[in-house]
C-alpha cells in the first residue's frame, strides 16, 4: 500500500513541467556555483572539503525553495481539484498517507539538491580550468558535506512545511513558513561569525558556541569548528561529527521527527471546513422597505468607470489586509526590519552604539525593503491577477458593462498600495526606534523622500509584475516569469550575469546612501531620470496588458483609443529621450576592462621604468572647488629638481586617467607624445636638466564626475563634506608601477611576466635616499558658506568674489601626498601648550567635540613626552561626508580627517568599553610621529610595521593609561580574534615583512606590541622609539622593519632577543590546556592547589604547515579567590606539561592559564577550570 | 415590450464539438424556458446571449440593437445567473450586492442602497445581509444570484440550471421569485427539468445537439400529443422485448416496476392505457424523433 502510494506521488511530479525545469535549475545552479560562485580563498583549493562544504551547505538553504514549493503543489492538489472529500472517505491509512506523501517530498527535494551537487562535481571537472586551483578529485568530499548538511536541513524544511501544511490547510501559510525558515536561517547567521555576514564583529565564543548549536542548518557549527583552520587544515579535512557540530545536527533530527510526530497525532482527515457562519438563529426582521425597482443605470460616463474602478481597489484591497498571510508579513518585517536597525545602530562589539537617526533609519529602510517588498509584491500578484476567475465571480463581473482595463488599473493601485503602505509602516518603525533609543531629532523630509526612492520603483514593479502576469496568461507560469524577471533586473545575480547595465535593470530603489552631511547628493538626479525612463517603460507595458487583460477575457475587437495610443507616443518619446541621455552619461566597465588597460598600461610605460627623472620638489597650486556642481579645477607648478648625477633630457609625465589630462607648459621643451588614453606625456627637453638643477612645471586641470556612475570615494567632490586625496590626481613623474595587476594569477592567465617586485626587507638601503618630498604652497577656493581644509598651516584667509579662500603651506618638506576638504562646518578650538587644536565638524554633529579635543590633548602629551616634539602649531580633526568610503580616519600633516559614519556621531557615553573616539583619535595623531613626515619608511616588506603597528601601539598605550589594564585585555582579545580568523584566508608571512595584509601589521602588530609591553615594559619600547626617531626621521635615511628590531634589542637584555624574534620575525602559535585542577583543604587550614595542564608551541610556514617547538617560557597560572583577590605564579612547561602545586591561605575559586595574555592562543575556552 | 432575436447563431469549439448550430429564435416578455439534456448547447447559448463568448457566425438583436458588436448594450440591462459562480471570500452580502450593483451602473449611493435593501427582502436574505456569502448554503447562495441578476435594470434576465442541488422547498420558492419577476421582461430559463418549464414558462424552446426542436407554448404542444401516449407497468426484466416492439419515449421506476410510455397514433394493445400527455411526454418525443 505504502509503496503503492509513493509511487503515484511520484507520478503526480513527473507529470508536471515545472518539476523538471526544478530538477534543471538545481543541476545549473550546480553549475553556476562551480563556475560562477567564487570562494576563492589562497592557497585553499576550489574543491577543497572545506570550499566544497561551504558551498553545499550554503546552498542547501535552497532545499527550503524546493520544499515549500513542492509542498503547495502536492498537499493542496485534492483541495485544488475538489477530490478531498472523495480522497478522505476511502479507507486510506492516515499514516500511510501522510508517510508517502512526505517521503515524496522530502525524497524529491534531496534528489533534486543531489543533482546540484552532481553539477557541481562535473563543472569542476570540466576541461579549461585551471587545475592548480584544485587538488585531487575526491567524491567523497561532495558527498559527505551533502549528507551531513543538506540531508538534514531538507528533511527539516520538509518537516516544518508539510506540517505548517498539514495542519494549517492553507497554501499561503505554506509559502510563507518556507520564508519564516528563511529568516530563522539569517538570524542564526546574525550571531554566527559567518562570512556571509561581512563586517560584523567577531561574536564571542559563548555567542558562537550558542548560534552553532541552534543554526537549524548547521552552518553556524561548521563556521565554528573550522574558523581558526589554517589553508592546510582546510584542504584536507571535513567537517568533523563532534562537539557542537554533531549536538546541532542531532537536535535537529530530532526536532524535526518530533514535529512529524506531533502533526501525525493532530493531522485529521476531514475536508478544511470553511467556517460556517455562527449557527445563531436569526429571527426574520420586521423591516420596512421599498418593493424591488428596477432602478436606472449609467454605464458611460466616467463616473461609472470611476465607480467600478474604485469598487475593485476596495474589495482587492481589503482581500490583501483581511488575509492572514498580510499579518504574517508585517510581524515578519518588524522583526527583520527591527533586527537590522538594532544591529546597525549597536554596530557590533568592536564600535560604539550609533545615534538613532532618522539618516541610519532610512538607510536601513533603503537597504532591505526593496527585496522584501518585490517578494510581497510576487506573492500577492496572481491570487490579485486571478482572484476574479479563481473564485468564480468572473461571470458575474462580465455580464456587466464593465471596462476591463478598469479592473487592471484596479488590481495594479490596490497591489501597489501593500508595498507603500509598508513602507510607510517600516517609517513608523524608525520613529519607534528613534524614541526607544531617545534621539528626537526626526527629520521628515527624509522620511518622506523614501516614498520617491523606494516607494516609486515598488510602484513600477508592481505594474511590471501584474503585466508579465497577464502577458503569460497562466497562473504559475505567470507568477514563475515575474520572479525570473525580477531576480534578473532586480538582484545581484541578475548583475553576476551581466545585467548591469541601468537601461537593463528594472526599476531599481534607489543603491545610495544618506549623508547627514550630504544628503542622498547628486545621486537623487541620475536615479530621477532612471525612473523617468522606467515609468514610460512601465506605462506602455501596463497599457498594454490592460489592452491584453479586457481581451483575455473577451475575445473582442476594440475600438482605437486615441488618448491611449497618444499617451504610448508620448512614453515612447520619453523612453527613447531619457535612455539617450542616461547612456550616454553612463560609463561602464568590466573588471576585464580595467584589466586590459593595466596590461597595456604596464606594456607601453615600463620600458621607461628605469628612466632617471626629475623629482618634485615644490607644489604650489590653486585649487577652486565647485562643490555644488561636483567639480574642481586646479592651477599648479611645480618646481623639478634632479637629484641624481645624470642629466636628463627627456620628461615622462602621468595623470590619472578619470582626470581630463592637464595642459602642460614647459619652457625649452618639445613634446613628443601624447597618450590620453593611459595618462602620459613625454617632452623632449632643449636643455639638459643637470644634476641639482630644476626647472618648472605649469599645469592645469579639471575635475568632475556624474552621478550616473559611481564617484571615486578618494575624489569626492560632494556639495557638503567633500574629501579629496587630491594629491593622487595631481601630475606625477615617470612610471607608475601602482598601476600594474597586482593579481599574480591574473599576470599569469595574461602571459606577463613578473610584476614590480615590492624591496625586500633585507635588500640594502640606498646610499643618498630621495624621500621625494615637497614644499606645498596651496590657496583654496570654495563657496562662501564653506572653509576648506588641506594640510600644514593656514596662512590666511579671506572673501573675495562671493568666493572663500585658504592660504595653506607646510613649515617643513612633507611627502608627496596632500588632501582637501570642504564642509560648511562648526568650528571649535583649544590650545596644549603651543598647538591649536581644531575640529572642524557638521553642526549636528556636536556631541563628541569636547571628547575629542581632550584626547587629542592626551595624546599629544604622550607623544611629546616620549617620541619627540609635534611638527607644526596646529593639529586639525575635520569631519568628512560619508560619500567617502574606506577609512574611518586618515591622517596628513597637521590635517586627520574623519569620516561622518564614525567618531564624531556615534553614542560614546553608553559604551566606555568601545573608547573607538579616544582609539581612533590616538591612532591618527600619532601617525604624524609614524608616517606623515617624520618617520616615513621607503616602500618595502615590512614598511608598515613602522607605521601602522607603531599607531597601534601608542593608540594602546592611550588607552591603557586611560582605561588600565583590565579593559585593554578585551581590546588586545578582539584584536587576536580578528588576526586569527583573517589568517586562514591568505598565506602568513611573519609581521615584519607585512605588507598588504592588514590583519597583521594592525591587528597580529597590537597582539605582538601588547606582548612586548608584557616582556619588556612600556619605557624600554617608549625608549627604542625614542632612538628609532632620533636616527631615522626625516631627512636621516629612512628604517626599515629591521632597524626598529634592532632598537629593541638594544633596550632589553639578550635572554630576550629570541622571544622578541619569535613575536616580529616568525610566525608562532601556543596551544595550552588546563586538563585538571584541584584544591584540598590541608589540616592546617591551608588549600593545596593541583594543577594540571599541556602546553605546546608551534612554528607555522604560513601555507597551514606547522611544526613543533619547544615551550621554553614559563606560563602563567592564575588563582582566584572569593574575595575577589588573585594569586599569579609563572610555571615553567617540562616536556609540554606543567605539573604544579600552589598552598594558599583563602578559599580558591577558579584556576586559568595564561591570563594576560602573554601567549598567542587558538583556543582560549579551555584554559580555566572552576574549583570544587 | 423588449425583443430578442437570435438569428442563424453557430459556435464550434475549438476541440470539434459544436455548440450551436444556425440556431434562431425571436423573444418578447415573459418567461422562456429552454430545455435540453447536459450538453446540448444550452450553457453556450447562455454565454453567448450574456456576451461572455462571441458567436462564430449570426446575430443576436436586442430592443432592435446588434449585440455582437455592441455587448455594452445588452449588458447594460442584463441578468445574468449563471449556472456556477464563485464569491470573494470574506465579503458579505450586501457589500458584494453593492460592488456588483456598481458594475450593473447604479451610480448613486442611496439608489443603491434602497435597491440592496428591496432586493436582500426578496430574496429572504435581508437577515443575513451582514454575513459571508461563501459561507451561505446552496440555496442562499442561489437567491443570492437571484439578487444580483435583478440589480439596475434588467430588461433581460438569464438564469441557467438555476435549481440544480436545491431541495424541493428551495426551488419551490426560487421558482416564485421567477415568476413574478418573468412578467415584465424577457426571462430566459435553461433547465432540463421539465416540471419547472411546465409550472412557469408561458414559452418554451427545446435544445439539442445545437440545434432548435421546438419552439412554442407548452400547452400547444401537449395538445399536440393528445391520445397519443399510452402507459403501461411492467417488471423491469421485461424492458428489452418492448423496447423492440415500440417506440418507447420514457421508462420510470414507480415502487420497483417500471412505468413505460410509448408513443402511438393507436391503441397498441397489450394493455396499455392511454393517459394525458404532460410536457414530460412532449420532451422526450422530441428528443426521441431527432435521435
Amino acid at each position: 500500500m505504502l509503496k503503492a502510494l509513493i509511487k503515484f506521488e511520484g507520478h503526480f511530479y513527473f507529470k508536471k513541467w515545472g518539476f523538471y525545469a526544478m530538477l534543471a535549475l538545481f543541476l545549473g545552479l550546480g553549475f553556476f556555483v562551480s563556475i560562477a560562485a567564487n570562494f576563492s580563498i589562497p592557497n585553499v583549493y576550489k574543491n577543497s572539503p572545506y570550499v566544497l562544504t561551504f558551498a553545499i551547505g550554503l546552498f542547501s538553504l535552497a532545499t527550503i525553495f524546493s520544499v515549500t514549493l513542492l509542498t503547495a503543489q502536492s498537499l493542496f492538489k485534492e483541495k485544488d481539484s475538489r477530490f478531498e472529500a472523495i480522497l478522505y472517505a476511502t479507507p486510506l491509512n492516515k499514516s500511510n498517507f501522510l508517510l508517502s506523501r512526505f517521503t515524496a517530498i522530502f525524497g524529491l527535494t534531496v534528489f533534486s539538491f543531489f543533482l546540484m551537487v552532481i553539477g557541481l562535481m562535473i563543472g569542476q571537472q570540466l576541461p579549461g580550468l585551471n587545475r592548480t586551483e584544485y587538488t585531487q578529485f575526491n567524491a567523497w568530499n561532495y558527498v559527505q558535506p551533502f549528507l551531513v548538511l543538506a540531508v538534514p536541513n531538507a528533511f527539516f524544511s520538509a518537516a516544518v512545511v508539510c506540517s505548517v501544511g498539514w495542519l494549517t490547510k492553507n497554501k499561503l501559510i505554506v509559502y510563507i513558513s518556507g520564508l519564516l525558515i528563511y529568516i530563522l536561517y539569517i538570524v542564526g547567521s546574525l550571531f554566527s561569525n559567518s562570512p556571509l555576514m561581512a563586517g560584523v564583529s567577531p561574536p564571542s565564543a559563548e555567542a558562537m558556541a550558542l548560534s552553532a548549536k541552534l543554526d537549524p542548518f548547521g552552518l553556524v557549527a561548521f563556521f565554528e569548528q573550522t574558523q581558526h583552520w589554517s589553508a592546510y587544515e582546510r584542504n584536507t579535512q571535513r567537517t568533523a561529527l563532534t562537539g557542537n557540530f554533531l549536538f546541532n545536527r542531532i537536535l535537529y533530527l530530532t526536532i524535526s521527527a518530533f514535529i512529524l510526530i506531533v502533526t501525525h497525532r493532530l493531522f485529521r482527515f476531514t475536508t478544511s471546513s470553511e467556517k460556517r457562519g455562527k449557527s445563531k438563529i436569526i429571527k426574520n426582521q420586521n423591516i420596512h422597505t421599498t418593493s424591488y425597482q428596477p432602478t436606472e443605470v449609467v454605464v458611460s460616463t466616467e463616473s461609472y468607470h470611476f465607480k467600478t474602478f474604485f469598487s475593485f481597489f476596495k474589495l482587492d484591497l481589503l482581500a490583501i489586509v483581511k488575509s492572514i498571510p498580510f499579518l504574517l508579513i508585517l510581524v515578519i518585517w518588524t522583526f527583520l526590519l527591527g533586527v537590522e536597525i538594532y544591529t546597525t545602530i549597536d554596530a557590533g562589539v568592536r564600535f560604539p552604539e550609533k545615534y538613532a537617526s532618522s539618516g541610519l533609519m532610512v538607510n536601513t529602510i533603503l537597504a532591505t525593503f526593496p527585496g522584501f517588498s518585490l517578494m510581497v509584491i510576487l506573492f500577492y500578484s496572481s491570487e490579485m491577477v486571478w482572484r476574479s476567475k479563481d473564485t468564480g465571480m468572473l461571470p458575474l463581473e462580465n455580464s456587466t458593462a464593465l471596462q476591463h482595463s478598469m479592473v487592471f488599473g484596479a488590481k495594479c493601485l490596490s497591489l501597489a498600495v501593500v508595498p507603500l503602505a509598508l513602507l510607510a509602516y517600516s517609517i513608523v518603525i524608525g520613529l519607534v526606534f528613534q524614541l526607544a533609543f531617545q534621539y528626537d531629532r526626526m527629520e521628515w523630509h527624509t522620511y518622506a523622500a523614501l516614498f520617491y526612492l523606494a516607494g516609486l520603483p515598488a510602484i513600477l514593479s508592481t505594474v511590471a509584475i501584474i503585466s508579465i502576469q497577464v502577458f503569460t496568461r497562466h497562473k504559475y507560469a505567470g507568477l514563475l516569469s515575474a520572479a525570473f524577471f525580477m531576480v534578473l533586473t532586480n538582484s545581484q545575480i541578475g548583475r553576476r550575469l551581466g545585467i548591469t547595465h541601468p537601461l537593463l535593470r528594472f526599476a531599481n530603489s534607489f543603491t545610495g546612501t544618506y549623508s547627514d552631511m550630504n544628503g542622498f547628493g547628486k545621486y537623487v538626479d541620475a536615479f530621477g531620470w532612471q525612473m523617468l525612463y522606467w515609468s514610460a517603460f512601465t506605462i506602455i507595458i501596463g497599457l498594454w496588458a490592460g489592452h491584453l487583460f479586457y481581451r483575455s477575457h473577451f475575445k473582442l475587437l476594440r475600438k482605437s483609443n486615441t488618448p491611449v495610443l497618444l499617451t504610448i507616443l508620448l512614453c515612447c518619446a520619453v523612453l527613447v529621450i531619457s535612455g539617450n541621455i542616461i547612456s550616454q552619461k553612463i560609463i561602464i566597465t568590466s573588471r576585464n576592462a580595467e584589466n586590459d588597460w593595466q596590461q597595456t598600461y604596464e606594456q607601453r610605460y615600463r620600458p621607461y621604468q628605469n628612466q632617471l627623472q626629475p623629482t618634485i620638489a615644490v607644489v604650489k597650486t590653486n585649487i577652486d572647488l565647485f562643490p555644488e556642481s561636483n567639480s574642481y579645477k586646479v592651477y599648479g607648478t611645480y618646481t623639478l629638481v634632479n637629484k641624481t648625477n645624470k642629466a636628463m633630457d627627456t620628461l615622462l609625465l602621468y595623470q590619472d586617467k578619470s582626470i581630463q589630462m592637464a595642459n602642460f607648459k614647459i619652457s625649452n621643451s618639445i613634446l613628443i607624445k601624447t597618450d590620453p588614453e593611459y595618462g602620459h606625456v613625454i617632452y623632449r627637453l632643449l636643455q639638459p636638466l643637470y644634476p641639482g638643477d630644476s626647472m618648472q612645471l605649469d599645469f592645469s586641470f579639471k575635475y568632475n564626475w556624474s552621478a550616473f556612475n559611481r564617484h571615486d570615494y578618494f575624489n569626492a567632490i560632494v556639495e557638503n563634506g567633500a574629501f579629496m586625496r587630491i594629491s593622487n590626481y595631481y601630475p606625477r613623474v615617470g612610471y607608475q608601477a601602482g598601476q600594474e595587476i597586482g593579481n599574480d594569477l591574473e599576470r599569469k592567465k595574461r602571459k606577463m611576466p613578473a610584476a614590480t617586485p615590492i624591496k625586500k626587507l633585507e635588500e640594502k638601503k640606498a646610499f643618498d635616499y630621495d624621500y621625494g618630498f615637497i614644499h606645498f604652497d596651496a590657496v583654496i577656493s570654495t563657496n562662501p558658506d564653506q572653509i576648506a581644509i588641506s594640510v600644514g598651516e593656514l596662512k590666511k584667509s579671506w572673501t573675495l568674489q562671493n568666493r572663500r579662500y585658504f592660504h595653506y603651506q607646510t613649515p617643513v618638506p612633507i611627502p608627496f601626498r596632500f588632501a582637501v576638504s570642504s564642509a560648511k562646518y562648526a568650528v571649535q578650538k583649544a590650545i596644549y601648550k603651543d598647538i591649536s587644536i581644531e575640529i572642524y565638524y557638521h553642526p549636528g554633529h556636536y556631541e563628541n567635540v569636547n571628547i575629542l579635543l581632550a584626547k587629542a590633548k592626551n595624546t599629544l602629551a604622550y607623544c611629546e613626552n616620549n617620541f619627540g616634539p609635534y611638527p607644526f602649531k596646529t593639529i586639525r580633526f575635520a569631519e568628512i561626508s560619508g560619500f567617502t568610503q574606506g577609512f574611518n580616519a586618515t591622517a596628513y600633516p597637521a590635517s586627520i580627517f574623519m569620516n561622518e559614519s564614525m567618531a564624531f556621531h556615534t553614542n560614546i557615553k553608553k559604551a566606555s568599553k568601545e573608547a573607538v573616539i579616544d582609539d581612533l583619535a590616538s591612532h591618527e595623531l600619532s601617525h604624524e610621529w609614524w608616517g606623515t613626515n617624520q618617520l616615513s619608511p621607503d616602500d618595502r616588506e615590512g614598511a608598515q610595521l613602522l607605521t601602522e603597528t607603531l599607531a597601534m601601539y601608542t593608540e594602546l598605550m592611550l588607552h591603557i593609561q586611560e582605561y588600565g589594564n583590565e579593559n585593554a585585555l578585551d581590546k588586545v582579545n578582539l584584536h587576536k580574534d580578528l588576526y586569527l580568523n583573517a589568517r586562514g584566508f591568505s598565506t602568513e608571512i611573519p609581521l615584519i615583512k607585512a605588507t598588504s595584509a592588514p590583519h597583521l601589521f594592525y591587528n597580529k602588530g597590537l597582539v605582538v606590541m601588547y606582548q612586548l609591553y608584557l616582556l619588556i615594559g612600556e619605557e624600554k619600547i617608549n625608549a627604542a622609539l625614542k632612538n628609532l626617531l632620533q636616527k631615522y626621521a626625516y631627512p636621516n635615511a629612512p628604517p626599515t622593519a629591521l632597524d626598529l628590531l634592532h632598537e629593541f634589542y638594544a633596550v632589553c637584555d639578550k635572554r630576550m632577543h629570541p622571544q622578541i624574534e619569535d613575536l616580529f620575525a616568525r610566525i608562532i602559535l601556543h596551544e595550552v590546556k588546563l586538563d585538571r585542577a584541584a584544591s584540598k583543604k590541608t589540616p592546617r587550614n591551608h588549600y593545596e592547589i593541583r594543577v594540571e595542564a599541556t602546553a605546546f608551541k608551534y612554528e607555522e610556514d604560513g601555507k597551514g604547515n606547522r611544526v613543533q617547538r619547544p615551550f621554553s617560557e614559563p606560563v602563567e597560572v592564575a588563582v582566584y579567590f572569593e574575595n575577589g583577590a588573585v594569586e599569579k605564579r609563572q610555571c615553567p612547561v617540562v616536556h609540554n606539561k606543567i605539573m604544579t602545586v600552589m598552598t594558599v591561605s583563602e578559599k580558591p575559586l577558579r584556576v586559568e592559564l595564561d591570563p594576560k595574555l602573554n601567549l598567542m592562543e587558538l583556543m582560549i575556552g579551555d584554559n580555566v577550570l572552576d574549583l570544587q | 415590450m423588449n425583443r430578442l432575436q437570435i438569428k442563424n447563431l453557430s459556435k464550434n469549439y475549438s476541440n470539434g464539438v459544436t455548440a450551436l448550430n444556425n440556431l434562431s429564435l425571436d423573444l418578447s416578455n415573459g418567461m422562456f424556458g429552454l430545455l435540453g439534456p447536459n450538453g446540448a448547447g444550452k450553457s453556450t447559448l447562455m454565454k453567448t446571449l450574456a456576451g461572455l463568448q462571441m458567436p462564430d457566425s449570426g446575430a443576436i438583436i436586442f430592443n432592435e440593437v446588434d449585440v455582437v458588436s455592441n455587448p455594452r448594450w445588452i449588458k447594460k440591462q442584463l441578468g445574468y445567473l449563471p449556472q456556477e459562480f464563485g464569491v470573494y471570500p470574506k465579503i458579505s452580502a450586501s457589500q458584494l450586492l453593492d460592488h456588483l450593483a456598481i458594475l450593473k451602473g447604479v451610480l448613486n449611493k442611496n439608489d443603491r442602497k434602497t435597491q440592496i435593501s428591496a432586493l436582500l427582502e426578496k430574496v429572504n436574505l435581508y437577515a443575513h445581509r451582514n454575513k459571508e456569502v461563501h459561507t451561505f448554503s446552496g440555496g442562499m447562495k442561489q437567491r443570492f444570484g437571484v439578487a444580483q441578476a435583478l440589480l439596475g435594470n434588467p430588461q433581460l434576465i438569464i438564469v441557467d440550471e438555476p435549481t440544480a442541488g436545491l431541495d424541493p422547498e428551495e426551488r419551490h420558492r426560487f421558482n416564485n421569485l421567477l415568476s413574478e419577476i418573468g412578467e415584465q421582461i424577457i426571462v430566459i430559463l435553461s433547465t432540463h427539468l421539465v416540471e419547472d418549464v411546465r409550472n412557469l414558462c408561458t414559452q418554451m424552446g427545446i435544445i439539442h445537439h445545437g440545434t432548435l426542436l421546438a419552439h412554442g407554448a407548452p400547452d400547444f404542444f401537449i395538445h399536440a400529443l393528445k391520445d397519443s401516449i399510452w402507459s403501461k407497468t411492467v417488471d423491469k426484466k421485461d424492458w428489452a422485448p418492448y423496447a423492440e416492439n415500440f417506440k418507447i419515449i420514457s421508462s420510470q421506476l414507480i415502487g420497483g416496476k417500471l412505468n413505460i410510455h410509448v408513443y402511438s397514433a393507436e391503441n397498441p394493445g397489450n394493455d396499455f392505457v392511454r393517459i394525458n400527455p404532460d410536457l414530460e411526454d412532449v420532451y422526450f418525443c422530441k428528443l426521441l424523433n431527432n435521435n
